[in-house]
Protein backbone atom coordinates (compact mmCIF):
# COMPACT_ATOMS: atom_id res chain seq x y z
CA UNK A 1 0.00 0.00 0.00
CA UNK A 2 1.50 3.32 -1.04
CA UNK A 3 1.92 6.18 1.35
CA UNK A 4 0.32 9.32 0.11
CA UNK A 5 2.64 11.82 -1.52
CA UNK A 6 1.45 14.87 0.38
CA UNK A 7 1.94 13.05 3.66
CA UNK A 8 5.53 12.19 2.66
CA UNK A 9 6.13 15.86 1.87
CA UNK A 10 4.81 16.94 5.26
CA UNK A 11 6.93 14.33 6.99
CA UNK A 12 10.02 15.40 5.09
CA UNK A 13 9.56 19.01 6.20
CA UNK A 14 9.63 17.79 9.81
CA UNK A 15 12.76 15.73 9.10
CA UNK A 16 14.52 18.76 7.59
CA UNK A 17 13.50 20.97 10.50
CA UNK A 18 14.86 18.52 13.04
CA UNK A 19 18.10 17.81 11.21
CA UNK A 20 19.28 21.33 10.57
CA UNK A 21 18.42 22.34 14.13
CA UNK A 22 20.44 19.38 15.41
CA UNK A 23 23.42 20.16 13.17
CA UNK A 24 23.53 23.81 14.24
CA UNK A 25 23.36 22.71 17.86
CA UNK A 26 26.38 20.49 17.20
CA UNK A 27 28.41 23.54 16.23
CA UNK A 28 27.70 23.54 12.50
CA UNK A 29 28.16 26.77 10.53
CA UNK A 30 26.72 25.63 7.23
CA UNK A 31 24.20 22.98 6.26
CA UNK A 32 23.57 22.01 2.62
CA UNK A 33 20.22 20.38 1.97
CA UNK A 34 19.25 18.94 -1.41
CA UNK A 35 15.81 17.44 -1.84
CA UNK A 36 14.94 15.29 -4.83
CA UNK A 37 11.57 13.88 -5.83
CA UNK A 38 12.01 10.33 -7.11
CA UNK A 39 9.55 7.87 -8.57
CA UNK A 40 8.74 6.16 -5.27
CA UNK A 41 9.67 8.77 -2.71
CA UNK A 42 11.70 11.78 -1.61
CA UNK A 43 15.48 11.72 -1.22
CA UNK A 44 17.24 14.21 1.02
CA UNK A 45 20.98 14.72 0.72
CA UNK A 46 22.46 16.57 3.69
CA UNK A 47 25.99 17.87 4.13
CA UNK A 48 26.95 19.76 7.24
CA UNK A 49 29.96 20.58 9.36
CA UNK A 50 30.23 20.16 13.13
CA UNK A 51 32.58 21.05 15.96
CA UNK A 52 35.17 18.31 16.53
CA UNK A 53 34.35 18.24 20.27
CA UNK A 54 30.82 17.14 19.32
CA UNK A 55 32.01 14.13 17.32
CA UNK A 56 30.53 11.67 19.81
CA UNK A 57 27.10 13.24 19.53
CA UNK A 58 27.34 13.12 15.73
CA UNK A 59 28.21 9.42 15.94
CA UNK A 60 25.21 8.92 18.21
CA UNK A 61 23.07 10.81 15.71
CA UNK A 62 24.27 8.53 12.90
CA UNK A 63 23.44 5.51 15.00
CA UNK A 64 19.87 6.55 15.76
CA UNK A 65 19.17 7.66 12.20
CA UNK A 66 19.99 4.10 11.09
CA UNK A 67 18.04 1.98 13.58
CA UNK A 68 18.04 -1.81 13.51
CA UNK A 69 14.24 -1.87 13.42
CA UNK A 70 11.65 0.62 12.30
CA UNK A 71 8.18 0.72 13.83
CA UNK A 72 5.63 2.21 11.38
CA UNK A 73 2.89 2.29 14.02
CA UNK A 74 5.06 4.44 16.25
CA UNK A 75 5.69 6.82 13.35
CA UNK A 76 2.02 7.12 12.46
CA UNK A 77 1.17 8.09 16.04
CA UNK A 78 3.93 10.58 16.75
CA UNK A 79 5.58 11.87 13.56
CA UNK A 80 4.19 15.38 13.96
CA UNK A 81 6.34 15.82 17.05
CA UNK A 82 9.56 15.85 15.00
CA UNK A 83 10.86 19.39 14.42
CA UNK A 84 8.70 22.41 14.97
CA UNK A 85 10.17 23.48 18.32
CA UNK A 86 13.55 24.56 19.64
CA UNK A 87 14.31 21.40 21.59
CA UNK A 88 16.33 18.71 19.89
CA UNK A 89 17.10 15.52 21.73
CA UNK A 90 17.90 11.89 21.13
CA UNK A 91 14.21 11.13 21.24
CA UNK A 92 13.28 13.48 18.41
CA UNK A 93 16.20 12.34 16.27
CA UNK A 94 15.19 8.78 17.01
CA UNK A 95 11.72 9.62 15.73
CA UNK A 96 13.30 11.00 12.54
CA UNK A 97 15.24 7.74 12.22
CA UNK A 98 11.97 5.86 12.52
CA UNK A 99 10.24 8.06 9.94
CA UNK A 100 12.84 7.41 7.24
CA UNK A 101 12.67 4.34 5.07
CA UNK A 102 16.39 4.30 4.32
CA UNK A 103 19.32 6.21 5.78
CA UNK A 104 23.03 6.26 5.13
CA UNK A 105 25.22 8.48 7.29
CA UNK A 106 28.91 9.02 6.73
CA UNK A 107 31.05 10.90 9.22
CA UNK A 108 34.23 12.57 7.99
CA UNK A 109 36.75 14.58 10.01
CA UNK A 110 34.66 17.73 10.38
CA UNK A 111 31.74 16.96 8.15
CA UNK A 112 28.74 14.65 8.12
CA UNK A 113 27.01 13.45 4.96
CA UNK A 114 23.59 11.91 4.92
CA UNK A 115 21.55 10.20 2.25
CA UNK A 116 18.01 9.90 3.54
CA UNK A 117 15.00 8.42 1.78
CA UNK A 118 11.32 8.68 2.60
CA UNK A 119 8.94 6.59 0.49
CA UNK A 120 5.53 7.84 -0.63
CA UNK B 1 23.73 0.56 3.55
CA UNK B 2 25.59 -0.85 6.53
CA UNK B 3 22.45 -2.36 8.08
CA UNK B 4 23.00 -6.13 7.82
CA UNK B 5 24.74 -6.70 11.20
CA UNK B 6 22.19 -4.41 12.78
CA UNK B 7 19.37 -6.45 11.23
CA UNK B 8 20.68 -9.72 12.69
CA UNK B 9 20.94 -8.12 16.08
CA UNK B 10 17.45 -6.75 15.60
CA UNK B 11 16.00 -10.19 14.87
CA UNK B 12 17.57 -11.67 18.02
CA UNK B 13 16.35 -8.75 20.07
CA UNK B 14 12.83 -9.12 18.71
CA UNK B 15 12.63 -12.74 19.84
CA UNK B 16 13.56 -11.74 23.38
CA UNK B 17 11.15 -8.81 23.34
CA UNK B 18 8.21 -10.88 22.14
CA UNK B 19 8.72 -13.37 24.96
CA UNK B 20 8.20 -10.73 27.66
CA UNK B 21 4.43 -10.06 27.22
CA UNK B 22 3.87 -13.81 26.94
CA UNK B 23 5.77 -14.31 30.20
CA UNK B 24 3.67 -11.59 31.83
CA UNK B 25 0.50 -13.32 30.63
CA UNK B 26 1.85 -16.57 32.10
CA UNK B 27 2.39 -14.96 35.50
CA UNK B 28 -1.10 -13.42 35.49
CA UNK B 29 -2.62 -16.78 34.56
CA UNK B 30 -0.78 -18.68 37.31
CA UNK B 31 -1.94 -16.20 39.94
CA UNK B 32 -5.47 -16.28 38.51
CA UNK B 33 -5.62 -20.02 39.08
CA UNK B 34 -4.08 -19.71 42.55
CA UNK B 35 -6.64 -17.05 43.51
CA UNK B 36 -9.71 -18.96 42.27
CA UNK B 37 -8.84 -22.63 41.75
CA UNK B 38 -12.41 -23.65 40.87
CA UNK B 39 -15.20 -23.08 38.36
CA UNK B 40 -15.95 -19.64 39.80
CA UNK B 41 -12.93 -18.49 37.81
CA UNK B 42 -14.95 -18.87 34.60
CA UNK B 43 -18.30 -17.70 35.94
CA UNK B 44 -16.51 -14.65 37.36
CA UNK B 45 -14.90 -14.00 33.99
CA UNK B 46 -18.36 -14.15 32.37
CA UNK B 47 -19.75 -11.64 34.89
CA UNK B 48 -16.86 -9.28 34.19
CA UNK B 49 -17.57 -9.36 30.44
CA UNK B 50 -21.20 -8.37 30.94
CA UNK B 51 -20.93 -5.83 33.74
CA UNK B 52 -20.33 -2.10 33.98
CA UNK B 53 -16.79 -0.84 33.56
CA UNK B 54 -16.77 2.93 34.20
CA UNK B 55 -14.55 4.77 36.67
CA UNK B 56 -13.83 3.38 39.17
CA UNK B 57 -15.05 -0.20 38.78
CA UNK B 58 -12.87 -2.99 40.09
CA UNK B 59 -13.42 -6.27 38.19
CA UNK B 60 -11.98 -8.07 41.20
CA UNK B 61 -15.10 -7.00 43.09
CA UNK B 62 -17.32 -8.12 40.19
CA UNK B 63 -15.94 -11.53 39.35
CA UNK B 64 -13.24 -12.26 41.90
CA UNK B 65 -9.48 -11.75 41.99
CA UNK B 66 -8.72 -14.77 39.82
CA UNK B 67 -11.35 -13.94 37.20
CA UNK B 68 -10.03 -10.39 36.87
CA UNK B 69 -6.50 -11.71 36.41
CA UNK B 70 -7.76 -14.21 33.84
CA UNK B 71 -9.47 -11.34 32.02
CA UNK B 72 -6.15 -9.44 32.02
CA UNK B 73 -4.35 -12.54 30.72
CA UNK B 74 -6.76 -12.96 27.81
CA UNK B 75 -6.77 -9.26 26.88
CA UNK B 76 -2.97 -9.20 26.97
CA UNK B 77 -2.60 -12.38 24.90
CA UNK B 78 -5.07 -11.26 22.26
CA UNK B 79 -3.43 -7.83 21.91
CA UNK B 80 0.02 -9.44 21.73
CA UNK B 81 -1.25 -11.79 19.06
CA UNK B 82 -2.74 -8.92 17.04
CA UNK B 83 0.54 -6.98 17.11
CA UNK B 84 2.60 -10.08 16.28
CA UNK B 85 0.30 -11.00 13.42
CA UNK B 86 0.98 -7.58 11.88
CA UNK B 87 4.70 -8.31 11.97
CA UNK B 88 5.32 -5.05 13.78
CA UNK B 89 8.58 -4.85 15.71
CA UNK B 90 8.27 -4.85 19.49
CA UNK B 91 9.70 -1.61 20.85
CA UNK B 92 9.14 0.54 23.93
CA UNK B 93 5.75 1.77 22.76
CA UNK B 94 4.62 -1.84 22.30
CA UNK B 95 5.48 -2.61 25.91
CA UNK B 96 3.74 0.55 27.10
CA UNK B 97 0.65 -0.43 25.12
CA UNK B 98 0.56 -4.08 26.18
CA UNK B 99 1.20 -3.37 29.86
CA UNK B 100 -1.55 -0.76 29.74
CA UNK B 101 -3.92 -3.26 28.12
CA UNK B 102 -3.16 -5.87 30.78
CA UNK B 103 -3.34 -3.27 33.55
CA UNK B 104 -6.59 -1.69 32.44
CA UNK B 105 -8.17 -5.11 32.06
CA UNK B 106 -8.05 -4.86 35.86
CA UNK B 107 -9.90 -1.54 35.71
CA UNK B 108 -12.65 -1.90 33.13
CA UNK B 109 -11.42 -3.30 29.83
CA UNK B 110 -12.63 -6.73 28.85
CA UNK B 111 -12.91 -8.88 25.76
CA UNK B 112 -16.46 -7.80 24.95
CA UNK B 113 -16.07 -4.06 25.36
CA UNK B 114 -12.75 -3.66 23.51
CA UNK B 115 -13.77 -5.72 20.45
CA UNK B 116 -16.08 -3.13 18.78
CA UNK B 117 -13.47 -0.39 19.26
CA UNK B 118 -10.78 -2.52 17.61
CA UNK B 119 -13.25 -3.17 14.77
CA UNK B 120 -13.74 0.60 14.43
CA UNK B 121 -9.96 1.13 14.21
CA UNK B 122 -9.75 -1.52 11.51
CA UNK B 123 -12.56 0.13 9.55
CA UNK B 124 -10.77 3.48 9.80
CA UNK B 125 -7.61 1.92 8.33
CA UNK B 126 -9.70 0.41 5.50
CA UNK B 127 -11.31 3.79 4.90
CA UNK B 128 -7.89 5.43 4.71
CA UNK B 129 -6.59 2.59 2.53
CA UNK B 130 -3.66 2.10 4.84
CA UNK B 131 -2.50 -0.93 6.81
CA UNK B 132 -4.27 -1.39 10.13
CA UNK B 133 -0.84 -1.89 11.67
CA UNK B 134 -0.24 1.87 11.42
CA UNK B 135 -3.17 2.55 13.72
CA UNK B 136 -2.94 -0.38 16.05
CA UNK B 137 -1.44 1.44 19.05
CA UNK B 138 -3.89 4.31 18.79
CA UNK B 139 -6.73 1.81 18.49
CA UNK B 140 -5.61 -0.32 21.42
CA UNK B 141 -5.04 2.73 23.62
CA UNK B 142 -8.42 3.97 22.37
CA UNK B 143 -10.12 1.07 24.11
CA UNK B 144 -9.95 3.30 27.19
CA UNK B 145 -13.46 4.38 26.14
CA UNK B 146 -14.69 0.80 26.45
CA UNK B 147 -16.85 1.60 29.53
CA UNK B 148 -19.20 3.40 27.17
CA UNK B 149 -19.66 0.15 25.25
CA UNK B 150 -20.30 -1.75 28.49
CA UNK B 151 -22.69 0.90 29.72
CA UNK B 152 -24.91 0.50 26.68
CA UNK B 153 -24.72 -3.27 26.98
CA UNK B 154 -25.86 -3.19 30.60
CA UNK B 155 -28.45 -0.41 30.55
CA UNK B 156 -30.26 -0.54 27.20
CA UNK B 157 -33.28 -2.66 26.34
CA UNK B 158 -32.36 -6.23 25.22
CA UNK B 159 -33.51 -5.58 21.64
CA UNK B 160 -31.17 -2.68 20.98
CA UNK B 161 -28.30 -3.26 23.39
CA UNK B 162 -26.03 -5.34 21.11
CA UNK B 163 -26.39 -3.19 17.98
CA UNK B 164 -26.04 -0.03 20.08
CA UNK B 165 -22.89 -1.18 21.83
CA UNK B 166 -21.27 -2.33 18.58
CA UNK B 167 -22.19 0.95 16.86
CA UNK B 168 -20.85 3.01 19.77
CA UNK B 169 -17.57 1.05 19.88
CA UNK B 170 -17.09 1.24 16.13
CA UNK B 171 -17.65 5.02 16.13
CA UNK B 172 -15.10 5.43 18.94
CA UNK B 173 -12.52 3.20 17.23
CA UNK B 174 -13.08 4.94 13.91
CA UNK B 175 -12.63 8.44 15.29
CA UNK B 176 -9.91 8.00 17.89
CA UNK B 177 -6.87 7.84 15.53
CA UNK B 178 -7.74 11.16 13.91
CA UNK B 179 -8.31 12.89 17.26
CA UNK B 180 -5.18 11.37 18.81
CA UNK B 181 -3.00 12.51 15.94
CA UNK B 182 -4.28 16.03 16.50
CA UNK B 183 -3.91 16.10 20.29
CA UNK B 184 -0.27 15.04 20.15
CA UNK B 185 0.44 18.46 18.61
CA UNK B 186 -1.45 20.20 21.40
CA UNK B 187 0.63 18.85 24.29
CA UNK B 188 3.83 18.53 22.21
CA UNK B 189 4.73 15.14 23.63
CA UNK B 190 4.73 16.23 27.29
CA UNK B 191 1.76 13.99 28.11
CA UNK B 192 2.66 10.32 27.76
CA UNK B 193 -1.01 9.34 27.80
CA UNK B 194 -1.83 11.06 24.53
CA UNK B 195 -4.76 8.83 23.62
CA UNK B 196 -6.20 9.42 27.09
CA UNK B 197 -6.23 13.13 26.27
CA UNK B 198 -7.87 12.48 22.89
CA UNK B 199 -10.34 10.04 24.43
CA UNK B 200 -11.31 12.67 27.00
CA UNK B 201 -12.52 14.97 24.23
CA UNK B 202 -14.10 12.19 22.23
CA UNK B 203 -15.74 10.83 25.38
CA UNK B 204 -17.05 14.31 26.14
CA UNK B 205 -18.59 14.46 22.67
CA UNK B 206 -20.11 10.98 22.66
CA UNK B 207 -21.33 11.25 26.27
CA UNK B 208 -22.95 14.61 25.50
CA UNK B 209 -24.77 13.18 22.48
CA UNK B 210 -25.93 10.18 24.49
CA UNK B 211 -27.06 12.43 27.33
CA UNK B 212 -28.93 14.46 24.74
CA UNK B 213 -30.96 11.40 23.74
CA UNK B 214 -31.76 10.61 27.34
CA UNK B 215 -28.97 8.30 28.47
CA UNK B 216 -27.94 9.11 32.05
CA UNK B 217 -24.48 7.95 33.09
CA UNK B 218 -24.55 6.62 36.62
CA UNK B 219 -21.78 4.26 37.63
CA UNK B 220 -21.76 2.25 40.81
CA UNK B 221 -18.10 2.39 41.88
CA UNK B 222 -16.63 -0.80 43.26
CA UNK B 223 -13.35 -1.26 45.08
CA UNK B 224 -12.06 -4.66 46.17
CA UNK B 225 -10.10 -5.36 49.36
CA UNK B 226 -9.56 -9.04 48.64
CA UNK B 227 -6.38 -10.80 47.60
CA UNK B 228 -3.98 -8.15 48.86
CA UNK B 229 -1.15 -10.49 49.85
CA UNK B 230 -1.45 -12.55 46.68
CA UNK B 231 -1.41 -9.40 44.53
CA UNK B 232 1.63 -8.07 46.41
CA UNK B 233 3.45 -11.33 45.66
CA UNK B 234 2.37 -11.18 42.02
CA UNK B 235 3.54 -7.59 41.57
CA UNK B 236 6.85 -8.46 43.26
CA UNK B 237 7.26 -11.43 40.90
CA UNK B 238 6.54 -9.28 37.82
CA UNK B 239 8.84 -6.44 38.84
CA UNK B 240 11.50 -8.85 40.11
CA UNK B 241 11.29 -10.78 36.85
CA UNK B 242 11.82 -7.61 34.82
CA UNK B 243 14.74 -6.63 37.04
CA UNK B 244 16.48 -10.01 36.88
CA UNK B 245 15.93 -10.32 33.12
CA UNK B 246 17.34 -6.82 32.64
CA UNK B 247 20.40 -7.68 34.71
CA UNK B 248 20.91 -10.94 32.77
CA UNK B 249 20.64 -9.01 29.50
CA UNK B 250 23.52 -6.72 30.37
CA UNK B 251 22.47 -4.05 32.85
CA UNK B 252 24.92 -5.03 35.56
CA UNK B 253 26.04 -1.69 36.93
CA UNK B 254 24.98 1.88 37.53
CA UNK B 255 27.05 2.81 34.49
CA UNK B 256 24.94 0.54 32.30
CA UNK B 257 21.68 1.92 33.65
CA UNK B 258 22.55 5.62 33.91
CA UNK B 259 22.06 6.53 30.18
CA UNK B 260 18.30 5.96 30.57
CA UNK B 261 18.13 8.78 33.09
CA UNK B 262 19.52 11.36 30.66
CA UNK B 263 16.32 11.25 28.59
CA UNK B 264 13.68 13.83 29.34
CA UNK B 265 11.05 11.20 28.59
CA UNK B 266 9.25 13.47 26.18
CA UNK B 267 7.56 11.47 23.44
CA UNK B 268 9.01 9.77 21.52
CA UNK B 269 11.41 8.40 24.13
CA UNK B 270 11.39 4.76 23.13
CA UNK B 271 14.07 3.36 25.42
CA UNK B 272 14.33 0.08 23.51
CA UNK B 273 15.14 1.95 20.30
CA UNK B 274 17.49 4.42 21.94
CA UNK B 275 19.21 2.25 24.56
CA UNK B 276 19.87 -1.40 25.24
CA UNK B 277 17.17 -3.86 26.27
CA UNK B 278 18.78 -4.71 29.62
CA UNK B 279 18.71 -1.18 31.07
CA UNK B 280 15.22 -0.70 29.67
CA UNK B 281 13.86 -3.73 31.55
CA UNK B 282 15.61 -2.63 34.74
CA UNK B 283 14.01 0.78 34.29
CA UNK B 284 10.58 -0.78 33.83
CA UNK B 285 11.07 -2.64 37.10
CA UNK B 286 12.21 0.52 38.89
CA UNK B 287 9.40 2.69 37.49
CA UNK B 288 6.86 0.10 38.64
CA UNK B 289 8.65 -0.22 41.98
CA UNK B 290 8.23 3.51 42.64
CA UNK B 291 4.45 3.06 42.39
CA UNK B 292 4.47 -0.18 44.37
CA UNK B 293 6.68 1.38 47.06
CA UNK B 294 4.33 4.35 47.37
CA UNK B 295 1.37 2.03 47.94
CA UNK B 296 3.31 -0.06 50.47
CA UNK B 297 4.11 3.14 52.37
CA UNK B 298 0.38 3.87 52.60
CA UNK B 299 -0.47 0.38 53.80
CA UNK B 300 -0.64 1.43 57.48
CA UNK B 301 -3.41 3.84 56.43
CA UNK B 302 -5.45 0.95 55.06
CA UNK B 303 -4.42 0.77 51.42
CA UNK B 304 -4.77 -2.73 49.98
CA UNK B 305 -3.76 -3.77 46.49
CA UNK B 306 -6.64 -4.47 44.11
CA UNK B 307 -7.38 -4.33 40.39
CA UNK B 308 -7.12 -0.56 39.84
CA UNK B 309 -3.94 -0.25 41.90
CA UNK B 310 -2.22 -3.17 40.17
CA UNK B 311 -3.33 -1.50 36.93
CA UNK B 312 -1.44 1.67 37.91
CA UNK B 313 1.71 -0.28 38.76
CA UNK B 314 1.61 -2.16 35.44
CA UNK B 315 1.05 1.11 33.57
CA UNK B 316 4.03 2.70 35.28
CA UNK B 317 6.18 -0.34 34.51
CA UNK B 318 5.04 -0.39 30.88
CA UNK B 319 5.85 3.27 30.35
CA UNK B 320 9.24 2.53 31.89
CA UNK B 321 10.04 1.51 28.31
CA UNK B 322 8.55 4.66 26.83
CA UNK B 323 9.45 7.79 28.74
CA UNK B 324 9.21 7.22 32.47
CA UNK B 325 12.13 6.70 34.80
CA UNK B 326 12.45 7.28 38.55
CA UNK B 327 14.15 10.62 38.04
CA UNK B 328 11.29 12.17 36.08
CA UNK B 329 8.35 10.52 37.85
CA UNK B 330 9.23 11.16 41.50
CA UNK B 331 8.95 14.99 41.31
CA UNK B 332 5.56 14.76 39.60
CA UNK B 333 4.26 12.33 42.22
CA UNK B 334 5.66 14.57 44.97
CA UNK B 335 3.75 17.53 43.53
CA UNK B 336 0.53 15.50 43.43
CA UNK B 337 0.95 14.38 47.05
CA UNK B 338 1.70 17.95 48.10
CA UNK B 339 -1.49 19.14 46.39
CA UNK B 340 -3.41 16.47 48.20
CA UNK B 341 -2.18 17.71 51.57
CA UNK B 342 -2.72 21.38 50.80
CA UNK B 343 -5.83 21.52 48.71
CA UNK B 344 -7.89 18.44 48.15
CA UNK B 345 -10.60 17.71 50.63
CA UNK B 346 -10.57 13.93 50.30
CA UNK B 347 -8.40 11.36 52.09
CA UNK B 348 -5.06 10.44 50.54
CA UNK B 349 -6.23 6.83 50.48
CA UNK B 350 -9.40 7.62 48.53
CA UNK B 351 -9.49 5.57 45.30
CA UNK B 352 -9.42 8.54 42.91
CA UNK B 353 -6.56 10.19 44.78
CA UNK B 354 -4.49 7.00 44.80
CA UNK B 355 -4.95 6.61 41.06
CA UNK B 356 -4.09 10.26 40.45
CA UNK B 357 -0.90 10.05 42.53
CA UNK B 358 0.30 7.11 40.45
CA UNK B 359 -0.98 8.07 37.00
CA UNK B 360 0.03 11.73 37.17
CA UNK B 361 3.38 10.30 36.08
CA UNK B 362 2.13 10.68 32.52
CA UNK B 363 3.48 14.22 33.00
CA UNK B 364 6.99 12.94 33.72
CA UNK B 365 8.42 14.57 30.54
CA UNK B 366 7.75 18.03 32.01
CA UNK B 367 10.00 17.16 34.91
CA UNK B 368 12.61 15.62 32.58
CA UNK B 369 12.67 18.54 30.17
CA UNK B 370 12.26 21.58 32.42
CA UNK B 371 13.44 20.43 35.86
CA UNK B 372 12.07 18.80 39.01
CA UNK B 373 10.37 21.99 40.24
CA UNK B 374 8.25 22.25 37.10
CA UNK B 375 7.55 18.54 37.46
CA UNK B 376 6.22 19.19 40.94
CA UNK B 377 4.11 22.06 39.66
CA UNK B 378 2.68 19.75 36.99
CA UNK B 379 1.84 17.07 39.56
CA UNK B 380 0.26 19.68 41.83
CA UNK B 381 -1.91 21.04 39.04
CA UNK B 382 -2.81 17.54 37.87
CA UNK B 383 -4.15 16.54 41.27
CA UNK B 384 -6.47 19.53 41.32
CA UNK B 385 -7.67 19.25 37.71
CA UNK B 386 -8.24 15.49 37.69
CA UNK B 387 -10.87 15.81 40.42
CA UNK B 388 -13.15 17.54 37.93
CA UNK B 389 -12.53 15.90 34.58
CA UNK B 390 -14.45 12.62 35.05
CA UNK B 391 -17.69 14.59 35.18
CA UNK B 392 -17.15 15.75 31.59
CA UNK B 393 -17.19 12.27 30.07
CA UNK B 394 -19.40 10.66 32.71
CA UNK B 395 -16.55 8.49 34.02
CA UNK B 396 -16.45 6.70 30.67
CA UNK B 397 -12.78 7.38 29.88
CA UNK B 398 -10.56 4.96 31.77
CA UNK B 399 -7.57 7.21 31.01
CA UNK B 400 -9.13 10.11 32.87
CA UNK B 401 -5.68 10.92 34.25
CA UNK B 402 -4.38 11.12 30.68
CA UNK B 403 -7.14 13.60 29.87
CA UNK B 404 -6.30 15.71 32.91
CA UNK B 405 -2.57 15.48 32.14
CA UNK B 406 -3.22 16.84 28.65
CA UNK B 407 -5.12 19.79 30.11
CA UNK B 408 -2.24 20.42 32.52
CA UNK B 409 0.13 20.53 29.52
CA UNK B 410 -2.08 22.99 27.66
CA UNK B 411 -1.99 25.26 30.68
CA UNK B 412 1.53 24.77 31.96
CA UNK B 413 3.84 24.21 28.97
CA UNK B 414 3.21 27.62 27.33
CA UNK B 415 3.77 29.30 30.70
CA UNK B 416 7.07 27.44 31.22
CA UNK B 417 8.25 28.22 27.69
CA UNK B 418 7.28 31.84 28.17
CA UNK B 419 9.25 32.14 31.38
CA UNK B 420 12.31 30.02 30.65
CA UNK B 421 15.15 31.42 28.55
CA UNK B 422 15.49 29.93 25.05
CA UNK B 423 17.92 27.00 24.80
CA UNK B 424 21.49 27.80 23.74
CA UNK B 425 22.46 27.17 20.10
Amino acid sequence: MKKKMHMARRKMSHVIDELYTALFQLGGEEVDLRLRKEEQGLRLIVRGDFSPENRRQVERMAEILQPAVRNPALVETYWELAGGDHYTSDSELSLVGQMLDEAQVEILEKEVRMDLYLAF
Amino acid sequence: MAEEPGKNRGVLLQKKLQAIPVALAGILLVFAVIAQPNLSLFTGLWHIQLSEAGLITDPMATGGVGAALLNATLVLLICTLIIRSMKLPFTGVTFACLFMMAGFALLGKNLVNIAPIILGGWLYARYRREPFSQYIYMTLFGTCLSPMVSFLLVHLQPVVRWPAMVACGVVIGFLIPAVARYTVRVHQGYNLYNVGFAAGFLGLGVASVLKGVGVEFEIRSTWSWEGHVLLCIMVAVILGGLLVTGICLGCRSWRDYRPILRHSGRAVADFILMDELGPCLVNMALAGAVGFGYLLLLMPLGVRLNGPLVCCILSMAGFGAFGKHPRNIVPVMAGAVLAKFLLVEVPIVAPGVLLACLLCTGLAPISGQFGWYWGMAAGFLHMTIVQNTALLHGGMNLYNNGFAAGLVCVLLVPIIEGIKPEPKE
